[in-house]
């Protein structure tokens, strides 16, 4: 018997035959005055998350860090999962695993048994506390437990191995803002507890990417190693999350890289902080500035021309360096990309979603590239949000009207893009895939989470070269979905 | 045979209680008990076991979770329980996804809903959920942790909400930080699920199945939840018998026909796991007997065919079905059977699967050298133990420490696990296959156990793992495992 | 006002400034070996022409190349056989080859009416017979296989490929069907219906009440070319392609014929009334369609107010859509073509202004020199000149176009919305946005006034331009004097005036010689004529500059 006689290739999808019901009989507007998720208590396609994802991201960044949630197992264990399924990587979290008597009694026997159980057998250098919104509502002190679990750890380890794990505390009740915030949050947490003010200056730049991929983190460092900048990445997941598969590994696992605590602890000393996500980062910038005299310097995330530009230009001026010429090149090279596309951009009509900062930068980089936004959705409710985009449009001379949707919830972002007459192209992340796809128009993939593809946590967005990356995405998705192919012989 | 003790427990002494080697002696660990703090622990929270695993897969109701934004977010189509009812997305075009994997529906509870109690807030939403989606036959309320620590009173809200609307509305309260693990979510479910639809039947009379409708041969297969469409498989072996299948619960079902459950003449169960409980309920309630069976694997299968064949009488069909089927796949089987003998596997998984598959594993020519369980409890331990040959290491609750050892202790060929688990195999060179929603399935039933071989087979055989070791063929690194 | 570029003795004639005495430039002389020439040879004309017609095999007699390079007319890919002549072949000869192609073409397409042989310069150089060939295939097939003799050397460029092309047709496909002529029908020659601009025209015609019976070749068929000689008048679209045809349809079948132009509203206008005239036919809704359309392209007319454009285009085009670009309120500065003939040139003349530049046969020197000296808002050509336009930041059209049609009242709508929407791309703002924060610097004596000429300026004011606001920097004084661009040594003053201002971005001044424009772009530094108060002139440009208002020095935008 032949291989080629044998079905080895068992049921493939397509010959299940599913025969697909209707719910209704026939399709059925959705009531009108309930699409506006401000009008509506219920909460359909959430577009954000909830805080404690932030901070675990954060705390992920740092090198032999390890987040640990004060929460039911599930806090953790869905984080895993969506880090696991975001960046095809471990991820190692540990939980305090409430039961009910956690809810009767208080997480504090959980905190100082779980801080030893891990230090013991994981020996982290640092561990982020997470706290959810159970551990919120039943109002542990979180300060005098962590104490009580300081004391433990010295009581069994010894004062010197105890004390080399520097323990970080976040807040991070789920009931409030999002996972942005959260990320938010741990870079203020981490330098307010680590920061200090060292002898002399260390003539580095500090960067708190955000909530970018470890391509884009590795995109950054190429550009400051071009600048000739020294930098302090906080938070810098792209070794942890983009790990080689290098056996035999260290035992146990442990992922390579990440922001060491000394790093952080030197963040004090440095020329300027340079935070690339307004609504990611800043607060960890500002206190370095309030109580350091370290420069804040927030920006728009380095996307496209322009917002690179803005950030070449800050980096130049902070540390006192001339841009060269190879980034030069690069700039160049990504606007004859744009001059080479445009017709294919142009007019083109484009929806935006995704957390607020890659909303914003994205929304400039396609106004560079002529095309018109008509709806912004922002995944987590921001103060300055909509009054960023209005300068946004101003700097890109748009004088469109688009659906701008602050902190609201996909579907009312979906029920506006099926009433348009006409959308050429969606921008976001795999939450937006059934959208596009029953709108039968492309999706171009950024932001968090993108889980149904692969490859996207590797590569860049940012800087001259990630806007090549992304525009050549954009035109070959219009083209591949608006033009005949007798049209895509000669561009 | 005896409890073993791993290196990684040396500083944890409480966790050697939970593992052992299989021998002559059968030995049950500790289990089903709280995990340790701090312990890297793969366990999910109850509130993961009812939404995700018993709710998530009827296919025409609202999952209304009433929670942060969180617990919502992370069960909005992640578990691949798949459904063939659809809403329409537009005039002419259904939703790229079915109902009940499409939306995401919850109550986003904030700060001050926190503060001043949800229970206005969720009745608001829920009678704004049917409003939107007519698609809806039914309402399921999920508890979280914050919305059973606030206390608020969400059977009065169903209730409510019930009257209000004439949409059958039930509650699932298993708040993430009751219990030990997902399985009291499963636990929670099932008789919160019967206790709701005893009632509602007394209410609503006209819910039950009709007496002229009913036949001698009405079953309902309990514990099936479709993955990757496994009830494609099962389904038509059971109606090929002649058997009526009025219900699963709860693949790809319609909450009628859950109400209808009382109705049938007999229980399968095939997870007896996260589903036994309503099959004893049903029996000690409405005199519905089951039967135990696994549908994985030709023997299994065969051997559930057959009871549930003895028990209606229609034992010579059964038997014309399995040779039908076998002649369908033992060229393939023979194929991949040659080429996975004397393979060694791991299997972790929720539970159940881990002795539902030692069998299957046997059929390929391969041998399970380790079984590790999340949330299994004595009786699984115990089909574990009257299935397994020796040797084979057995772990309880298992953390990612405990895997990773295990891993690099019994070095298995492949690794059968889940989605958090599996980059810390691939990453040690271990090949992974998912046992959880599986990589390209149905696995259920013959049919799908040559998707599940060839499976097995592309993991083993992935030309990849000949280029992990390095330039130099030898590992690069030598500050290695011991 | 001086040649904006340097033209070798062998290039004189070729270039010719528009003046007064109003010479045409010299034209169809062959290309100058070693130019890196925009033109293309007879066998790329013949397919420019032919590979529209549809229902015939379009067989390449050729190596591979010639082949798959025909494959691609107008940015489309079309279905050619070949040959595929080898070593061998050109050994032993190719006869037996062709023959046997031809004839399995035909049983590959059965549904093919005739058969076209193109002949390369290979298969005319080994002397094949092709026409015999053709001749003995032809009978045994029963359709028309005809050769089309464009071997790549002959002529000075496509046009010549493009003449044998109108020879084949009319002696193999054109008049084959008896008939006596039909009234109320047309051929369109020269019109090969780019995105849509057959029909267009076919619209307008058909309000006139007239049907086109064959258009050469955007929609030309085996019968429907057969029957070309029943129409009533042949329309000549594009003269290159189109009269020829037309003359040899006149002496052999007497249709009359009439040359037309549907780009522009003035053209389109009046082509429709000549054809009016020509059939006695009523035509008074032609105004007001044109008016119509005037309006609708308005808005994007006055956007385009004083740009200035360039046209480099195959032959005939040029002339005819010279007038269009005028009608956008464009000022033409460069008339330049392939191979065009005297009669375009005449054509184009009509349509310019003073100081409009034309160039014969430019080669790619000559029309990046142009541009970097002149600057202008945008070129209009194909493919080969696109990127070199981009690298230098300016804005490109690309003919034949690829949006939307172009001819008739519509296309011009079509047309001014695409030119806008080109020159407002955001790209060409951020070409010129460089890193440093926006310095520019003006020549003035008292530093009221824009009053000097570049050369003899020894003050520059320079300013800063931070968030659109001007702000002054200081003075900058130089001792270079008067100056001669044709005397060498002056250039090197000028370049270390260029070095004091190597800072500024922009630098205004009354007037400025081409040496100094080529100094300064290759500086990027740009040059900008004008007079007036200073702050006006700085206003203005701010105003024109809308990204300046974006910027803040040394903070790089980045709010603290």
């Amino acid at each position: 018997m032949r291989l080629s006689e044998i079905p080895v290739e068992g049921i493939p999808y397509d010959q299940l035959k599913i025969e697909k019901y209707t719910c209704t009989p026939e399709y059925a507007e959705r009531p009108a005055d309930l699409i506006p998720s401000g009008a509506r208590a219920v909460v359909v396609n959430p577009n954000r998350t909830c805080m404690p994802l932030g901070a675990m991201w954060a705390t992920m960044g740092l090198h032999k860090g390890i987040p640990f949630v004060q929460g039911a197992q599930g806090c953790t264990t869905y984080v895993r999962y969506t880090f696991s399924r975001v960046f095809k990587e471990p991820a190692t979290i540990a939980t305090a695993s409430f039961h009910e008597d956690a809810a009767v009694f208080g997480g504090r026997r959980n905190l100082i048994e779980g801080i030893r159980n891990l230090v013991v057998r994981y020996r982290p250098e640092v561990i982020g506390i997470c706290t959810t919104c159970s551990s919120e509502i039943i109002g542990d002190d979180m300060v005098s437990n962590i104490k009580a679990a300081k004391a433990k750890l010295r009581e069994e380890i010894g004062r010197e191995a105890a004390d080399a794990v520097d323990i970080v505390l976040i807040n991070t009740p789920s009931f409030a803002g999002s996972h942005v915030e959260g990320y938010d949050r741990a870079s203020r947490a981490f330098v307010e507890t680590l920061a200090t003010r060292q002898t002399g200056p260390n003539h580095k730049v500090n960067i708190i990417p955000g909530l970018l991929y470890p391509g884009d983190i590795r995109e950054i460092k190429h550009l400051l190693r071009h600048m000739g900048v020294e930098g302090i990445t906080l938070f810098d997941i792209s070794d942890p999350f983009d790990a080689p598969l290098r056996p035999p590994q260290k035992f146990p696992y442990e992922p390579p890289g990440g922001t060491t605590a000394t790093e952080i602890r030197d963040m004090a000393n440095s020329l300027a902080t340079m935070a690339l996500q307004p609504h990611a980062g800043q607060a960890g910038a500002r206190y370095l500035e309030r109580k350091y005299g370290v420069r804040a310097l927030v920006g728009q995330t380095p996307v496209g021309v322009q917002g690179t530009d803005d950030f070449i230009r800050g980096l130049s001026e902070v540390a006192g360096l001339p841009v060269p010429e190879d980034l030069l090149d690069e700039r160049g090279r990504l606007v004859d990309s744009l001059a080479d596309t445009f017709h294919h951009t142009m007019m083109k009509k484009v929806a935006v979603m995704g957390d607020p900062d890659v909303v914003l930068s994205v929304t400039r980089f396609v106004l560079e590239m002529g095309m018109e936004p008509v709806a912004l959705a922002g995944s987590s409710v921001s103060k300055t949000f909509v009054h960023s985009l209005r300068e946004i449009f101003e700097e890109g001379e748009f004088t469109g009207d688009p659906l701008v949707i602050n902190g609201g919830d996909l579907f009312e972002f979906e029920e506006y893009l099926k009433k348009l007459s006409r959308l050429d192209l969606v921008i976001g992340n795999s939450k937006a895939v059934d959208i596009a796809k029953e709108l039968q128009i492309p999706l171009v993939r950024v932001g968090f989470p993108i889980y149904d593809r692969f490859g996207y946590q590797k590569r860049a967005i940012v800087g001259y070269r990630g806007g090549e990356i992304l525009l050549a995405d954009i035109v070959n998705s219009i083209l591949g979905y608006q033009y005949p192919d007798d049209r895509t012989h000669q561009l | 045979m005896s409890l073993v003790r791993m290196k990684c427990n040396e500083c944890i002494p409480e966790r050697d209680k939970h593992m052992y080697v299989t021998g002559e002696e059968p030995v049950i660990p500790s289990c089903n008990i709280a995990t340790l703090p701090g312990d890297m622990t793969e366990r999910g929270c109850a509130f993961a076991g009812a939404r995700g695993v018993i709710g998530g897969p009827i296919t025409d109701i609202i999952a209304m979770v009433h929670s942060p934004v969180g617990c919502a977010w992370y069960t909005w189509g992640t578990r691949r329980h798949l459904s063939d009812q659809y809403a329409w997305a537009t005039k002419d075009r259904l939703t790229n996804v079915a109902f009940n994997r499409r939306f995401c529906v919850t109550s986003d509870m904030q700060e001050k809903d926190v503060v001043f109690g949800g229970m206005k807030k969720l009745e608001r939403a829920c009678l704004e959920a049917i409003r939107l989606f007519p698609e809806a036959k039914g309402l399921i309320i999920f508890t979280t942790c914050t919305t059973g620590l606030i206390g608020d009173d969400v059977q009065a809200v169903a209730r409510k909400v019930e009257k209000e609307t004439g949409i059958l509305v039930f509650a699932a309260q298993s708040p993430g930080c009751s219990g030990v693990s997902q399985s009291k979510g499963h636990h929670d479910f099932n008789t919160q699920f019967y206790r709701q639809v005893t009632e509602l039947r007394e209410r609503r009379p006209e819910l039950k199945m009709r007496e002229e409708e009913k036949t001698p041969y009405d079953v309902c297969l309990v514990g099936e939840y479709n993955m990757d469409w496994d009830l494609k498989v099962t389904r038509p072996l059971f109606e090929q018998l002649g058997l009526r299948i009025v219900s699963v619960f709860s693949g790809n079902e319609r909450i009628e026909n859950l109400v209808k459950m009382p109705d049938v003449k007999l229980n399968i169960v095939h997870c007896q796991r996260s589903a036994e409980y309503i099959a004893e309920m049903e029996k000690e309630g409405n005199g519905v007997p089951f039967i135990r069976c696994s549908l994985y694997g030709i023997h299994q299968t065969s051997k559930a065919l057959r009871e549930a064949a003895r028990f209606f009488g229609l034992e010579e069909r059964a038997e014309q079905i399995i040779t039908g089927e076998m002649a369908r796949i033992e060229k393939s089987i023979a194929f991949y059977r040659e080429k996975l003998q004397g393979k060694k596997v791991a299997i972790y998984v929720g539970g159940p699967r881990v002795w539902h598959w030692i069998k299957l594993m046997e059929e390929l020519g391969m041998t399970v050298v380790a079984g590790l369980c999340t949330f299994a409890h004595a009786d699984d331990y115990e089909k574990i133990n009257a299935k397994a040959g020796k040797g084979m290491l057995v772990i309880d609750a298992p953390n990612e420490f405990e895997i990773e050892e295990m891993l690099l202790d019994t070095k298995p060929d492949l690794f059968l696990c889940g989605m958090k688990e599996k980059h810390l195999g691939r990453k040690l060179g271990v090949p992974t296959v998912n046992s959880h929603s599986y990589e390209k399935g149905p696995y259920a039933g013959f049919a799908g156990m040559v998707n599940f071989a060839r499976d097995l087979y592309q993991g083993i055989y992935a030309p990849v793992w000949k280029f992990q070791w390095g330039l130099n063929g030898g590992g690069e690194t030598t500050d290695a495992a011991e | 006002m001086e040649m904006p570029i340097e033209v070798t003795p062998d290039r004189a004639g070729h270039v010719v400034l528009q003046d007064a005495a109003c010479e045409l430039p010299m034209s169809e002389t062959a290309t100058l070996p070693g130019v890196v020439s925009q033109r293309a040879c007879a066998l790329y004309g013949a397919r420019w022409m032919l590979a529209a017609v549809q229902d015939v095999i379009h067989l390449v007699h050729g190596p591979v190349g010639c082949a798959y390079n025909a494959g691609t007319v107008r940015r489309k890919s079309y279905q050619v056989f070949t040959t595929c002549l080898d070593e061998q072949d050109v050994i032993f000869g190719g006869r037996g080859k062709l023959a046997r192609s031809i004839e399995e073409a035909v049983r590959l397409r059965p549904d093919a009416s005739g058969v076209m042989v193109y002949v390369t310069c290979t298969a005319a150089l080994i002397g094949e017979y092709v026409e015999a060939i053709c001749r003995e295939a032809a009978v045994r097939l029963g359709i028309p296989v005809a050769p089309v003799t464009c071997p790549g050397f002959c002529g000075v460029g496509q046009g010549q490929g493009q003449d044998a092309a109108a020879a084949t047709l009319l002696e193999y496909f054109v008049g084959r069907e008896a008939g006596d002529v039909e009234a109320g029908t047309v051929n369109l020659l020269g019109e090969f219906d780019v995105q849509g601009d057959l029909g267009e025209i076919e619209r307008l015609l058909a309000r006139l009440g007239l049907k086109v019976q064959c258009a050469v070749s955007g929609r030309a068929d085996v019968a429907s070319l057969g029957r070309a000689h029943r129409a009533a008048l042949n329309v000549v679209h594009c003269r290159r392609t189109g009269q020829n045809l037309a003359d040899a349809m006149e002496r052999e079948f007497g249709t009359p014929q009439l040359k037309a132009s549907f780009f522009g509203l003035r053209e389109t206008a009046a082509s429709l009334e000549k054809i009016a005239g020509f059939f006695g036919l009523a035509a008074e809704w032609i105004a007001g369609q044109a008016e119509g359309a005037r309006a609708s392209a308005a808005p994007y007319v006055a956007s385009l107010a004083g740009k200035r454009v360039a046209l480099f285009f195959g032959a005939s085009r040029m002339g005819s859509m010279a007038g269009a670009f005028r009608e956008l309120g464009l000022e033409m500065v460069l008339a330049g073509s392939q191979f065009g003939c005297q009669g375009d040139y005449q054509e184009v003349r009509r349509c310019s202004g003073g100081g409009t530049v034309f160039i014969d046969d430019a080669n790619e020197l000559e029309l990046s020199e142009f541009l970097h000296r002149r600057r202008p808002d945008l070129l209009v050509g194909g493919t080969r000149e696109k990127y070199l336009a981009h690298k230098l930041g300016i804005p490109f059209l690309i003919f034949p176009q690829e949006t939307s049609a172009f001819a008739g009242f519509s296309g011009f709508v079509n047309l001014a919305r695409d030119t806008a929407a080109l020159l407002n791309a955001p790209v060409w703002r951020l070409v010129q946005r460089q890193h440093a924060a926006p310095r520019v610097a003006v020549a003035t004596r008292e530093g009221t006034m824009v009053d000097s000429h570049f050369g003899r300026a020894t003050r520059f004011a320079v300013f800063d331009l931070p968030g659109g606001v001007a702000r002054e920097v200081g003075v900058r004084e130089t001792g270079a004097g008067d100056f001669n661009c044709e005397d060498g040594s002056a250039r090197s003053s000028l370049a270390d005036k260029l070095a004091l201002l190597a800072d500024c971005r922009a630098v205004f001044c009354q007037a400025a010689g081409h040496c100094i424009r080529d100094l300064a772009a290759e500086r990027d530094l740009a040059i900008i004529e004008t007079d007036g108060k200073v702050e006006d002139v700085l206003a203005d440009y701010i105003r024109r500059h809308p990204s300046l208002a974006g910027t803040r020095p040394g903070e790089g935008g980045w709010k603290k």
